[in-house]
């Protein structure tokens, strides 16, 4: 109920604050202008068609053309299977018998082509499915394909089901195009509105959301920015003009014009098809609205989309495309990674930049085509091919075309900057690279450096190409070309709130450097950024950042502020400031939050030690003064809840009734508060002075377990007793005590001579044999109980996948001192770090280890954690650097404060 | 003038005789140089089928847009159509056709009906091998031994030993001994095959057209395969066809290089290309009743015929038409 009165009062704030207006504000109003537009229009669609019928405008004009269409064959099979029963299922109140009887034989009678794209697909069985549920008792013979309008339904719902399943598990194979996106929207909106099936309904929201979600965060004032699947070269050189427009203008309210009128440019489509759209009962997440308008903070995304289902030539089905995109207020860059993704109409990557002038990007590609490329996507016999795509879309073989995909085109982007590196088989089709820049430009200077800087309002661009070119000078654009077959430029770009004026960037890029070698073996880029980020890659090789491989697989489905998944889990979650929509294609199930899952929890840390160095001068804020348990207040910012000398080597916590306990494990005992940290009780004695850790049992909080340079210790009165549980141990030092998942009596001891095992609550322990002295930590799956990890004191990690029994050294991590390890909860992941190691991560239980993290200012991992609810956030304390904190499951991290600060243990703690 | 005056007694006659032999050609029309997306005055393609010999067609298949690849007629007179939406089959002599197919089988481009068992039909499709064998009720994927991205261009059953298959997938031959359960390589890996045809008369002799290598010839039952170019010009290999009657001479239909023709069982091939407009020739079909009749159907030139073994060639119809699939049957439906 909280959350609901939360969320109402959000909503409320958002419609009256100027600068938020809310998604639904927008929507109703330019909703009702859409079908007052189009119930006012005479173009002959089926659009204009069924919001006249709705408005009373026009109806014979409308009766008459609805006619016509139930045999026009212009209608292609799949356009016609959905847009009709659209038209129909909006309108069949209003119409004559006879013309609904006419509409349920011209699925009888036409030829309904299903097509052989994605889109194509989508829009054919939407329509079956619609039809078959509309008219469900038909025979056979009243269909065109001979099937029973049961049979049609089943297999309608059954590839649609299939849809859903392989594009929430790996992606579209149209992915972001911004011409076919409404055959995707068109169809889940009426899938929505009508499909009689509850569980067919709630799909179609959560692939609406998905999709809406999966363009929003790409959307930059109406221009779909980055690299795109399919996209045709008027649209691609002049974005705002795309099809996509009059839906951006719909949900998202920008750009700021009426998409059948005036769009920015000259119109290539009008707007018609919103017309499902303007009638929908859907309505976008307020959160979506917001992630497409917001631009305030710049922002990474990175994506995994797959390429469409490849027939021949190549290992798989569906390969996967990684896609990177830089987002800030001004302009977008954005790319796919490089080679064949998409037949013919591939545009790789581009930095569209916010402008009042049409053709506002720039970028290069390679125009390439052959019969073999398409004959990895189409039936047809491959030297014939070329010339075939080539009626239909007859930029294909043109040398001057502003769309291809190319097998000898790589990119590597970061963040504002990226290298697009070309390799061409000499005798290769077109053997040229051709760039695009608009002849509108404020400025355009080649400096003497080859740097070619451009001022494109508050963007800069700096374009540095490695070889010769000539330019063609246009009317509305000046082509660059380069006939060098091993090539490639370099662009960064940046911002006059960045650099000042232009003349600054000038002024930087007549010094900056580009590192570069090409050979008959390799070509090789070096390049440094203006943010002093390294750029490393070479031509079908590595690529690096900073020194540090750039691995694909680290994109997850969505890694951004915005949206977050990792491929295959189905489970999507969109983020906006307080608000979370968590889609689960798994369950079918949508959970809309206020309140991220972070706060459900407060970050807090046992710190040993301080040694506040010059904090400012290495870039860090908020050094730590003091030692003790802190609780996080804000990014940086962290309060000691105790008295700031107490030497904190742990803490854990508990629920006694209603009260709420935090207990830490310090120097000179087992600290308790019951009221948030207010005031502290110490529980133990002389006999258990220096508390190494603390393990609270999960369900009787009158009993808890420490851990001491002198052994296990136990209370079972609320902390007033104390007994030593040593028995079966034979040395006295336990870094390290925990409590079993299976049982609340099994507990494992990290000794100074093994692990021990106890199974009656520390009365009786056995030791494990690990094969090893000095055990420091261990840890268990969180959902295998049979699988333990311990970190040793010079031998790295051991795992045990029998409960114990038998131990083995775990795989490549740094046999050397690993004092953390830490399980996400899902125990998909585990992490560990120590001395000089860095962060290392296992996807199998410790098998094998890649490095993930390394920053050669922190000296030592002390401690890790992963949040309960995010198996993407990951914390890292360190011995005198303080925290660090990675959101994206360690791909980037950021520090998260307490530099200084000698972090024994990080827990996240439900909020008290 | 005389000739033409010749060419058309020789022609009347010929269709009385044929129609006595009951044969029926199927042409199938994938697309069309003339077929434009939104344009009304579309010509049209798919099924036809012609009891003249080829002097008059019947349009039986499918009144809009529909690629059709290949139709095959089983011996009970069902009719099967390869097809973008799958595969059709008709039981009623072309009257009206059902998808037989969900939506697993797409991009079907030929089908294969057991030659005695007319309720078994194999297609082979962009995806690999489906089979029914319950007359289309249901369809399974055979794909299990095929390389990763199964595509097939042809399917071939044994006459003589029909659990016999053989795949021509992208990457060589594959045969299955068991109708289609499991597949083994049988050679020419790397190869993209096209065509796949069995010797009329000698069961273990097959022949192959290949996409870059021309024509191959094995003489075990498919286990050794021999190159047999000699003459053959061009190497990409889309149709080979058999003189039933004298099963020495052999056509093959090229991408560029319009018709070859070996007297010799292809040991040596020479161009047959007077008066062939359009050299890329996807479809062959001799006339089992005069084998001198040869058809040849092109890639956007429409449907070619010869009266005489292949030394002259004359446009019958489907101008601009895009002719994937030529096949002949005496069956009647029942």
């Amino acid at each position: 109920m909280k959350k609901i009165i939360l969320l109402l009062f959000i909503l409320g704030m958002s419609v009256n604050t100027d600068h938020t207006i809310g998604a639904q504000t927008i929507f109703e109003e330019r909703a009702e202008l859409t079908l007052q537009a189009a119930a006012a229009d005479h173009e002959f669609n089926l659009y204009v068609v069924t919001a006249k019928l709705l408005r009373g405008t026009d109806r014979e004009e409308a009766l008459r053309n609805l006619r016509e269409f139930t045999n026009d064959q212009l209608l292609g099979g799949m356009f016609f299977a959905y847009q009709m029963i659209g038209a129909y299922l909006y309108t069949h109140d209003l119409l004559p018998v006879d013309l609904k009887e006419e509409i349920r034989l011209a699925y009888r009678d036409r030829t309904i082509y299903r097509g052989d794209t994605e889109n194509h697909w989508v829009m054919y069985y939407t329509g079956i499915y619609l039809a078959a549920q509309t008219w469900p008792d038909l025979d056979e013979t009243e269909w065109f394909n001979g099937k029973s309008s049961p049979a049609n339904l089943i297999e309608a719902e059954g590839w649609l089901r299939e849809w859903f399943r392989i594009t929430a598990t790996i992606g579209q194979g149209e992915f972001d195009s911004p011409t076919y996106l409404m055959t995707f929207l068109n169809p889940m909106l009426l899938l929505y509105e009508f499909a009689e099936d509850p569980n067919m309904k709630q799909t179609a929201e959560l692939m609406l959301d998905f999709l809406f979600a999966d363009y929003a965060v790409k959307n930059l004032r109406g221009n779909y920015g980055g690299g795109h699947s399919r996209d045709y070269p008027q649209d691609i050189i002049n974005p705002l003009t795309a099809p996509d427009i009059p839906w951006s203008w719909l949900y998202f309210g920008e750009p700021d014009f009426l998409p059948w009128d005036n769009p920015m440019g000259e119109p290539r489509h009008s707007g018609w098809n919103i017309v499902f759209a303007a009638l929908s009962s859907y309505r976008l997440p307020d959160l979506i609205y917001h992630i497409a308008t917001d631009r305030s903070e710049p922002y990474v995304l990175t994506e995994t989309k797959r390429t469409r289902n490849i027939i021949r030539f190549a290992e798989e089905r569906n390969l996967p495309v990684y896609k990177y995109t830089y987002m800030t207020e001004d302009y977008v860059l954005g790319s796919l990674h490089g080679g064949i993704l998409q037949p013919i109409q591939q545009h790789t990557w581009d930095v569209t930049f916010v402008s009042d002038k049409p053709y506002n990007t720039i970028f290069t590609l390679h125009p390439y085509y052959s019969g073999m490329e398409l004959a990895m996507f189409f039936p047809e016999q491959k030297k014939f091919l070329a010339d075939e795509v080539d009626r239909y879309h007859k930029v294909y073989t043109d040398p001057d075309k502003w769309n291809s995909s190319s097998p000898y085109e790589r990119t590597m982007q970061y963040k504002n900057a990226i290298i697009v590196l070309y390799n061409i088989e000499p005798g290769s089709q077109h053997p040229h690279i051709d760039g695009f820049f608009p002849k509108n430009l404020d400025r355009r200077v080649e400096l003497h450096n080859r740097w070619i800087v451009s001022e494109a309002g508050d963007t800069y661009i700096a374009f540095y190409p490695l070889r010769d070119y000539v330019w063609t000078e246009g009317e509305i654009y000046d082509r660059w070309r380069s006939f060098e077959l091993q090539n490639g430029v370099v662009v960064e770009v940046g911002r006059k709130s960045e650099y000042g004026s232009f003349d600054n960037f000038i002024d930087h890029f007549s010094t900056a450097a580009v590192e570069y070698e090409i050979s008959d073996q390799a070509i090789r880029v070096v390049y440094t950024t203006r943010n002093n980020d390294s750029m490393e890659f070479i031509y079908d090789g590595e690529r690096r950042i900073n020194g540090k491989e750039l691995r694909f697989e680290d994109y997850g489905f969505f890694t951004s502020p915005f949206l977050r998944s990792q491929t295959g889990s189905r489970i999507v979650e969109i983020t906006y400031g307080e608000q979370t929509r968590v889609l689960d294609f798994n369950k079918n199930t949508i959970t809309h939050t206020v309140g991220s899952p972070e706060d459900d929890y407060i970050l807090h840390c046992a710190v040993l030690f301080s040694v506040p160095k010059e904090a400012s001068s290495l870039g860090y804020a908020h050094p730590a003064r003091s030692v003790g348990l802190f609780r996080r207040t804000g990014d940086d910012d962290w309060v000691n809840m105790h008295h700031p000398n107490l030497f904190s080597n742990g803490l854990d916590y508990s629920r006694h009734g209603d009260t709420f306990r935090l207990y830490i494990a310090g120097g000179n005992g087992l600290h308790r508060s019951s009221d948030g940290g207010e005031t502290w009780k110490v529980l133990t004695g002389w006999q258990t002075e220096d508390i190494l850790s603390v393990a609270t049992h999960p369900h009787d909080s009158t009993i808890v377990y420490v851990s001491t340079p002198f052994g296990v210790f136990r209370t079972s009165d609320d902390g007033r007793t104390w007994q030593r549980k040593m028995e079966g141990m034979k040395r006295w030092y336990v870094q390290k005590v925990i409590i079993g998942t299976q049982s609340d009596e099994t507990l494992y001891a990290a000794a100074e001579d093994d692990l021990y095992i106890s199974y009656d609550g520390g009365n009786n322990w056995q030791p494990s044999d690990v094969g090893v002295p000095e055990i420091l930590f261990v840890v268990q799956n969180p959902v295998d109980e049979k699988i333990l990890l311990v970190g040793t004191e010079d031998h790295g990690v051991y795992v045990s996948f029998d409960g114990g029994q038998t131990w083995i050294s775990a795989g490549n991590i740094p046999k050397t001192a690993i004092y953390a390890v830490a399980y996400s909860n899902d125990g998909q992941n585990v992490y560990a770090g120590g001395y000089q190691t860095g962060v290392w991560r296992s996807a199998d239980n410790g098998r094998s280890w890649e490095m993930i993290w390394n920053d050669e200012d922190v000296e030592a991992i002390y401690a890790l954690t992963v949040h309960p609810d995010d198996n993407q956030y990951i914390v890292a304390g360190t011995n005198g650097s303080g925290l660090f904190e990675s959101f994206d499951g360690g791909l980037t991290w950021q520090h998260a404060g307490l530099f200084g600060a000698h972090v024994q243990q990080i827990k996240f703690i439900p909020r008290y | 003038m005389f000739r033409w005056i010749v060419i058309f007694i020789l022609f009347i006659n010929f269709s009385l005789m044929v129609s006595a032999q009951n044969e029926t050609i199927y042409m199938s029309v994938l697309s069309s140089q003339k077929h434009q997306w939104g344009n009304i005055e579309n010509p049209v393609i798919g099924i036809f089928r012609s009891s003249d010999a080829g002097r008059t067609w019947e349009h039986i298949g499918w009144q809009g847009y529909i690629r059709t690849f290949y139709t095959e007629t089983g011996p009970d007179g069902t009719i099967w159509a390869g097809c973008g939406n799958g595969v059709l089959r008709s039981g009623d002599n072309g009257k009206s056709f059902t998808i037989t197919t969900g939506w697993e089988v797409t991009e079907a481009l030929k089908v294969r009906v057991h030659p005695y068992r007319p309720e078994i039909v194999y297609a082979a499709t962009a995806y690999g091998v489906y089979k029914t064998i319950d007359n289309g009720n249901t369809w399974r994927e055979m794909n299990n031994g095929l390389p990763a991205l199964p595509f097939t261009s042809d399917l071939l059953i044994d006459r003589y030993d029909p659990l016999k298959v053989f795949a021509a997938t992208e990457d060589g031959i594959y045969v299955s001994p068991d109708g289609a359960g499991t597949w083994n390589r049988a050679g020419l890996k790397g190869n993209g095959i096209r065509t796949i045809v069995q010797h009329p008369t000698t069961a273990s002799v097959l022949y192959v057209g290949t996409e870059e290598n021309g024509i191959y010839v094995a003489k075990d039952g498919g286990l050794t395969w021999n190159q047999i170019n000699d003459g053959l010009e061009h190497l990409t290999v889309y149709s080979i066809a058999i003189n039933v009657s004298n099963p020495d001479i052999v056509y093959a239909g090229t991408h560029g290089g319009g018709v070859y023709r070996s007297i010799n069982g292809g040991s040596t091939w020479q161009q047959v290309i007077d008066g062939l407009t359009n050299l890329d020739v996807h479809a062959l079909l001799i006339l089992p009743s005069d084998s001198n009749v040869v058809f040849a159907g092109t890639l956007n030139g429409g449907l070619f015929i010869s009266y005489n073994g292949g030394d002259n060639w004359f446009f019958n119809s489907q101008d601009g038409g895009q002719i994937w699939g030529l096949s002949v049957t005496t069956a009647k439906p029942e």
